[in-house]
């Protein structure tokens, strides 16, 4: 397997090194970003709220630029799985459909999993590990605007850092992998899978959202007013008990705008304590659906031509 | 004699209404070099897509080494070598590398051997495959099938592009390869004069079935070559009618049906050359899908 993983690389090398290159200049630029706001005491100039020091002052021009880096790699850590997943898994089949050496392989091996395997672990040990690198950079960049937040307790940058980093990446690639299995064509394949793993993303944050809907809780104690929360929401108890909305207040009682009222102001949403659980079902449900359509692939190549 | 490959009522149609072939009845015997020949479109690389199980049957059935390519495909895979038209190597792993790949891909794979047939030729393991001439390219992927060590090795094409030095190696490995190795070679091709040298037999293929199924010295020795207008022949001796080079009618005929071999007469005609056999039988083939009825072709 360690062969067939060497050949893989060199099959890809120019995607694969572009993503290498990628990952690791994202990490030494944020590396030294990082160390030189934190050495340099830029960081307690961020935080601060009162009249610049001069030290901070003296720092002010470097800064500006160093979380100006910082704020924009946190931003495009967003885009990477998109990027990963794009640039390795839309060639990895169809140009081999395209230029005939699909042909090859399946006439020296009889078994079309083998290569099939062979080609693809590889690539998505690639695109997950170098994503997940990039989720670890974004926490560390997030940390460094939001110090006194326990990351593992908030939903502060949900999205756009660790794991589901990762796991958005192995979606994006597999579903390339599985478009470009059935049409065979890189450009057609690049542009098809863009689509429909930006569809597949959104659908599941729908799902999910609805999920969390349902879940909302009573917010209480340090979880109220936090606007990192997802479905946070704001309700008014009625003497009767009932829980409303401001528009179903106002429609029940239109009177309400014009005279004081008292009614407690309640919060429904999700305690960011149920962050990690949240995070590790939402990584689940997205590395099934890779399994589905790696699946999928699978049983595409293993019906159709070789072009 | 064992037959390796076979087909009975074969037929191939795609999208529904264009047959690339149909009613095809064919053994190919063990042992033998057959060549496999027919104007394009006739359904050469069908059948031989077929038979590696690259393509499924629409009717009729296949088999490769005793294998139907159609219900197990691994298992007729694993019993051919398979050089096609473009080898289509990786452009940027050496020819080492790609040996190396063919291992990862079948066990068995004798790699040695591979690279002994591509060092003989005078290609450089460490060359990339992208900087071969087409000529180096094709060499590389017959080693390559040949590295299978595969019984049944089906050739598509593999001379098309191939400059005439490039051919003349191209065969003399492969010949050398299958009778030292007793295996049983399918070689489409549309150059005549190579098949010749190389093949024992000859299969042609018209229009989606088949026009001749010889020996090619049973094939040369059963035609002759009639000059004039189709008129000149009986018409239950012609085969087909065609130009010759300088624009004279040529009509090729088969002897047994105008007079037996053994006759003491002198023959009629001359000697038919393999060109013109293979010639006239695709002129009667061209004839025959002319006078079907629209209808009953489609």
């Amino acid at each position: 397997m360690l062969t067939a993983t060497r050949l893989t690389y060199r099959i890809n090398r120019f995607e694969v090194h572009a993503i290498l290159v990628a990952t690791a200049l994202s990490v030494v630029v944020s590396a030294i970003v990082l160390t030189w706001i934190r050495n340099s005491g830029y960081a307690d100039c961020i935080e601060s709220t009162e009249v610049p020091s001069v030290a901070c002052l003296e720092l002010q021009d470097v800064g500006r630029w160093a979380t100006r880096i910082a704020s924009m790699s946190s931003q495009l850590a967003g885009f990477f799985p998109f990027l990963a997943g794009l640039l390795l898994g839309a060639p990895l089949i169809a140009r081999e459909l395209d230029k005939g050496t699909a042909r090859l392989a399946w006439s020296l091996g009889p078994s079309r999993r083998r290569w099939y395997v062979q080609r693809v672990l590889p690539i998505l040990v690639v695109v997950t590990v170098t994503a997940m690198i990039i989720g670890v950079v974004s926490e560390q960049l997030i940390a460094l605007f939001a110090p006194d937040v326990d990351l593992a307790n908030s939903f502060i940058g949900f999205h756009t850092r660790g794991v589901l980093l990762a796991t958005g990446a192995l979606l994006i690639a597999s579903i390339a992998v599985a478009v470009g299995s059935v049409i065979g064509r890189p450009v057609p394949t690049l542009l098809l899978a863009l689509i429909l793993g930006g569809l597949t993303l959104v659908a599941i944050a729908e799902v999910d959202k609805r999920l969390l809907v349902s879940e909302s809780v009573r917010l209480t104690g340090e979880n109220t007013y936090q606007n990192d929360l997802p479905m946070n929401e704001a309700r008014f108890e009625l003497p009767d008990g009932r829980l409303v909305t401001w528009d179903e207040l106002v429609a029940e009682d239109p009177t309400i705008m014009e005279r004081e009222f008292n009614y407690p102001y309640v919060e429904f949403g999700i305690p960011r304590q149920r962050y990690r659980e949240i995070e590790t079902r939402e990584a689940l449900a997205q590395a099934v659906l890779s399994f589905a359509f790696l699946g999928a692939g699978a049983v595409v190549v293993g019906r159709r031509r070789p072009g | 004699m064992t037959a390796v490959l076979e087909a009975h009522g074969f037929g191939k149609r795609y999208r529904r209404r264009n047959w690339a072939l149909r009613g095809v009845d064919l053994t190919v015997p063990e042992g033998s070099i057959t060549a496999l020949v027919g104007p394009n479109g006739s359904g050469k690389s069908t059948l031989i897509r077929a038979w590696i199980g690259f393509e499924r049957p629409t009717e009729g059935r296949l088999s490769t080494g005793g294998v139907d390519p159609g219900k197990d495909r691994d298992a007729a895979v694993a019993k051919v070598g398979y050089v096609p038209q473009s080898p289509s190597l990786y452009g940027n792993l050496t020819i080492a590398e790609h040996i190396t790949l063919a291992t990862t891909l079948r066990d068995g794979f004798d790699a040695a051997l591979a690279a002994q047939y591509i060092a003989r030729l005078s290609i450089p393991l460490t060359a990339v495959a992208a900087e071969l001439s087409g000529g180096e390219q094709a060499q590389v992927g017959l080693a390559l099938a040949l590295g299978t060590r595969a019984r049944i090795l089906l050739l598509d094409e593999p001379l098309a592009s191939l400059d005439p030095l490039a051919r003349r190696e191209f065969l003399h490995v492969l010949v050398e390869a299958v009778r030292s190795e007793g295996h049983t070679a399918l070689l489409s091709s549309h150059v005549i004069t190579d098949i010749e040298q190389a093949c024992d037999r000859l299969i042609v293929l018209g229009k989606g079935h088949t026009l001749l199924d010889l020996s090619i010295s049973e094939a040369l020795a059963h035609h002759r070559v009639v000059e004039g207008p189709p008129s000149f022949v009986p018409a239950d001796a012609l085969v087909g009618s065609f130009p010759s080079a300088g624009g004279d009618s040529l009509n090729l005929i088969r002897v047994p049906a105008i007079q037996p071999l053994t006759a003491d007469a002198p023959p009629v005609g001359r000697s038919a050359t393999l060109e013109e056999v293979v010639i006239g039988h695709m002129a009667a083939g061209r004839l025959r899908r002319a006078a079907v009825p629209v209808e009953a072709a489609a």
